[in-house]
């Protein structure tokens, strides 16, 4: 009865916390129970090699495209069609834009604040643009972002940013907005403002008060600063996904990451400088305990220490 | 009465689906086998590919258990075999402020080195099962579906790598 546990089935039962209460009980008497509970346990801190899903996903859609494109396909409508389409709206909206539309747009590392025809301001952080039409602004305030910027709206009518992510609506207030890919956040300073991602999340924003979508889950958050750090020449973030802190340093200071051996669904809360990029790469990375080395093709590449 | 609309495994959405759910146990339970990264990545790429190739044909909740079948065929057409080479999390994110004594964190460290030592040199049959069941924390009928043997067969498995680790890792 002692050696119950080289019965074929019994450990995995004990595993599974299957056991019956007397077995269970006879078990952990047993000299060997403190040696099996130290592997199981031990071996449940275990993992399994970094998985880059992101990567391997965008591989197997490369190949499926290729695959697709090398079968050959009968056209129901000629491809001079689509051509002839393509440069009469071609045609159309460089008309348009020449006739409308202002456009602003900021290099790495730069920053532009632009004046919009009431008065309110916009500050376009690095690499961001902006696209307004100046014609009918009184009555159409009506924005495209990408990127990130810090607005400070006159009253009026209903000011609106749109972003690939979602919108924003605010009548008069002070708030920022960062949006890339899968990613939106808003942050209020002043007033109030709503926002509506692209999948109809709605929320509205009062002052200190700021709103995040990432990977389709929304967060919120408040916090107590009076205007944007990045005005002031430093970025801060507060639980926010490593690659979104990952994107704002490749944008401030002009750099490329390879980021495959590292986790950047980690949350990180701090900030860096944009004074000076070993810095800002230090208190980034280091209480993360990831290294950083620059490979030859000028790419940052990250490793846990 | 809710009946669910059939899901189309050619729609984009419902392939991302699938995708996002299994592939990281697929690509987990090829390296448990192999030990190679870049070879289970290539076949959990193969039976995506091939899962997409035959989307009209099959039906989203077959998907699954066709997606292991392609796998494990890729697989045994593969020689090449590697140690498994695993890491172990920290129990806490910051190591520096714990209150266990130094040598007690080096003996802790001692045992991990051991056991995976260890667990890499299981018979690849049992070396599956157990890391399944540990890493990926897969129900024994969930393992049984994706190594395509009966629930009593895992739990045998099961046992035995228990048994086989408490054995050599006295000896290491």
């Amino acid at each position: 009865m002692k050696q119950n546990y080289t019965e074929d089935t019994f450990l995995a039962r004990w595993v599974a916390n299957d056991l019956s209460p007397e077995e269970l009980r006879q078990f952990q008497d047993s000299e060997s129970y403190h040696q099996f509970n130290k592997i199981n346990e031990a071996s449940q801190l275990l993992k399994a090699p970094y998985y880059n899903k992101p990567d391997v996903f965008n591989k197997i859609s490369k190949k499926i495209s290729q695959k697709n494109k090398s079968t050959k396909v009968i056209k129901l409508i000629p491809t001079w069609v689509y051509s002839a389409v393509a440069s009469v709206a071609l045609l159309f909206s460089v008309f348009y834009s020449y006739n409308n539309s202002s456009n602003f747009s900021t290099e790495y590392g730069e920053q532009l604040t632009v004046k919009l025809p009431d008065n309110s301001t916009a500050h376009l952080s690095a690499n961001s643009s902006l696209e307004f039409k100046e014609k009918n602004w009184k009555e159409n305030r009506d924005l495209f972002l990408t990127g990130e910027a810090y607005f400070e709206v006159e009253k009026g009518k209903s000011f609106t940013v749109n972003t690939t992510e979602g919108n924003v609506v605010v009548l008069g207030t002070k708030f920022t907005i960062n949006s890339s890919n899968n990613f939106l956040e808003v942050q209020c300073f002043e007033g109030k403002v709503k926002v509506t991602s692209k999948s109809n999340n709605e929320a509205i924003l009062t002052k200190g008060t700021a709103f995040r979508l990432y990977n389709n889950k929304s967060e919120h958050w408040n916090f107590s600063k009076e205007t944007p750090s990045w005005l002031k020449g430093e970025s801060d973030f507060t639980n926010i996904p490593l690659s979104q802190v990952i994107i704002s340093l490749e944008k401030q200071y002009n750099l490329k990451f390879d980021t495959s051996k590292i986790d950047i669904n980690k949350r990180f809360t701090g900030t860096f400088t944009h004074k000076n990029v070993n810095i800002a790469l230090k208190t980034v990375f280091a209480p993360l305990k990831i290294s950083f080395k620059l490979a030859k093709n000028s790419s940052v590449i990250l490793t846990y220490n | 009465m809710n009946i669910d609309p059939i899901k189309s495994v050619c729609e984009q959405k419902n392939f991302e689906e699938i995708f996002n759910k299994h592939s990281k146990t697929l690509r987990n339970y090829i390296y448990y086998k192999c030990g190679n990264t870049q070879q289970a990545e290539d076949i959990v790429q193969e039976s995506y590919i091939k899962l997409w190739d035959n989307c009209a044909k099959i039906v989203f909740e077959k998907a699954k258990s066709f997606l292991y079948t392609v796998a494990n065929n890729r697989f045994l057409n593969e020689i090449a075999h590697k140690k498994v080479i695993l890491e172990h999390q920290k129990r806490n994110i910051s190591p520096d402020r714990t209150n266990e004594t130094p040598e007690f964190i080096l003996e802790e460290e001692e045992f991990h080195q051991k056991l995976k030592k260890v667990i890499a040199d299981l018979p690849e049959k049992q070396r599956e099962v157990f890391l399944l069941s540990r890493i990926d924390k897969k129900k024994y009928a969930e393992i049984a579906e994706i190594v395509g043997v009966s629930v009593k067969a895992i739990e045998k498995r099961m046992s035995k790598a228990l048994l086989t680790l408490k054995e050599q890792i006295g000896k290491v």
